[in-house]
């Protein structure tokens, strides 16, 4: 739907409508895949800050990306894309990834059982470093995979073959599998 | 692709923190507002400062106004145009079709800013000798200021800290766009072999490895500091 919408305004409305429906695909943007670019910022960064600051530059980048919109893609793959560039870019003006904030791996959602939510916090704690650890090759794939993304989708969003991409995320499973043993 | 219980598991815990916080969606919000009026930086700085010159010209009759306001026109002209054939090298977009594009398209963007930069201090110190001469000339001509008069005095003093203050911070920022460019290049030999380098990747770096990388690099800047010092020394005795 939202690719149907961009291209009716970036063809035929006014400017001035171009620009209001601009603003309201990268609010949409963000409410239905905000919470998927954040999980997947925290794997490009190791405080809560620095993910926060990613993820400001990842909106920054979708916003304006999204001009450029046609739909070759689905919006999400689109988005994801954006996203990853920015990653890979963040993480060359950072330090590496040796600390881990304890507070960015928190989970915000409130749990009707205080003890599940401990167990599944620290088992999401666990993931996520074993993430935080993979060689950037790897946690392309890997934390497109943990979005539920299929492999054509992720083929497309990081403009691999499928065959590579089952390659690529076997090889990360299985240090992933190694690291949370 | 096919969903087996482990990599199932990994997914759930995975997307259990599904919530985004109300102030990191109005922070984003807010940055594209700023954005959008920082875009529109460039073409203010042109109408004031190109604006000014014009208007100071046309009211003044001496002819050292004028050309003040002719040079001050083609220096920014000059910025605009080497910003413009430099920008063709550039197609920088967040949303570049494959992995591979967006190295090529970083690798880019990452020489297009050295180029503005070293273009940017160049300009800055060709700026800087006009201006200073300019300003030497009229209070000179003007008000009969000696040459070491003209060199203690504390606005132009001033002045020049500002301005080599804004040097230096340049020769950061296109220091930091080089290491940038270094890891862009590395990053995508990683990317198409499909294998981590083990030398290079800061996750895989090893203490020993990075502090030996530290101390080439190290080695490396102060070998060239002494050659530009070695340069200097001959270009006085010249």
């Amino acid at each position: 739907m939202a690719d149907s919408i961009l291209m009716q305004g970036s063809d035929t409305v006014s400017a001035d409508a171009a620009r209001t429906l601009r603003d309201t695909l990268f609010d949409r943007a963000l409410q239905e895949n905000g919470p998927a670019l954040l999980r997947l910022a925290s794997a490009y960064t190791n405080t809560q800050g620095d993910r926060d600051d990613l993820f400001q530059e990842i909106a920054f980048a979708i916003w304006q990306a999204l001009p450029a919109f046609r739909g070759d893609s689905s919006f999400r793959t689109y988005l994801f894309r954006i996203a990853h560039n920015r990653g890979l870019a963040h993480l060359a003006s950072r330090k590496p990834l040796q600390t881990v904030d304890e507070e960015d791996l928190r989970l915000h959602d409130p749990m009707p059982n205080p003890e599940r939510r401990l167990e599944i916090e620290e088992q999401r704690r666990n993931l996520l470093a074993a993430v935080r650890r993979l060689p950037i090759v790897y946690r392309h794939v890997i934390t497109l995979a943990l979005e539920g993304l299929s492999y054509p989708e992720i083929a497309e969003i990081l403009g691999l073959t499928e065959a590579n991409v089952g390659i690529r995320l076997n090889r990360a499973r299985k240090a992933l599998r190694k690291m949370l043993d | 692709m096919k969903t087996d219980p482990e990599l199932k598991t990994w997914q759930s815990l995975w997307q259990a923190d599904a919530q985004l916080p109300r102030d990191l969606r109005e922070r984003a919000m807010r940055q594209v507002r700023r954005m959008r009026i920082m875009l529109a930086g460039d073409i203010a700085v042109t109408v004031i400062v190109g604006g000014g010159a014009t208007v100071w010209a046309l009211t003044s009759s001496q002819l050292a106004v004028r050309l003040l306001a002719v040079w001050i026109w083609t220096t920014i002209l000059a910025a605009w145009i080497f910003r413009y054939w430099n920008s063709q090298f550039n197609n920088w977009t967040g949303a570049a079709p494959s992995t591979d594009t967006f190295f090529e398209t970083w690798v880019k963007r990452c020489r297009e800013i050295r180029r503005n930069v070293q273009f940017g201090f160049g300009l800055g110190i060709v700026q800087l000798i006009v201006s200073s001469a300019w300003v030497f000339r009229e209070l000179h001509h003007g008000h009969g200021i000696s040459f070491r008069a003209f060199v203690t005095m504390a606005p132009l003093d001033f002045a020049w800290l500002c301005a080599g203050l804004l040097f230096a911070w340049a020769f950061r920022f296109y220091r930091k766009v080089t290491l940038d460019l270094i890891y862009a290049q590395r990053l995508k030999d990683e990317w198409v072999t499909g294998e981590p380098i083990p030398v290079f990747s800061p996750e895989v770096l090893s203490p020993v490895r990075k502090k030996r990388l530290l101390e080439s690099i190290t080695l490396f800047s102060e070998r060239l500091e002494w050659q530009l010092r070695r340069k200097k020394k001959r270009a006085w005795k010249l």
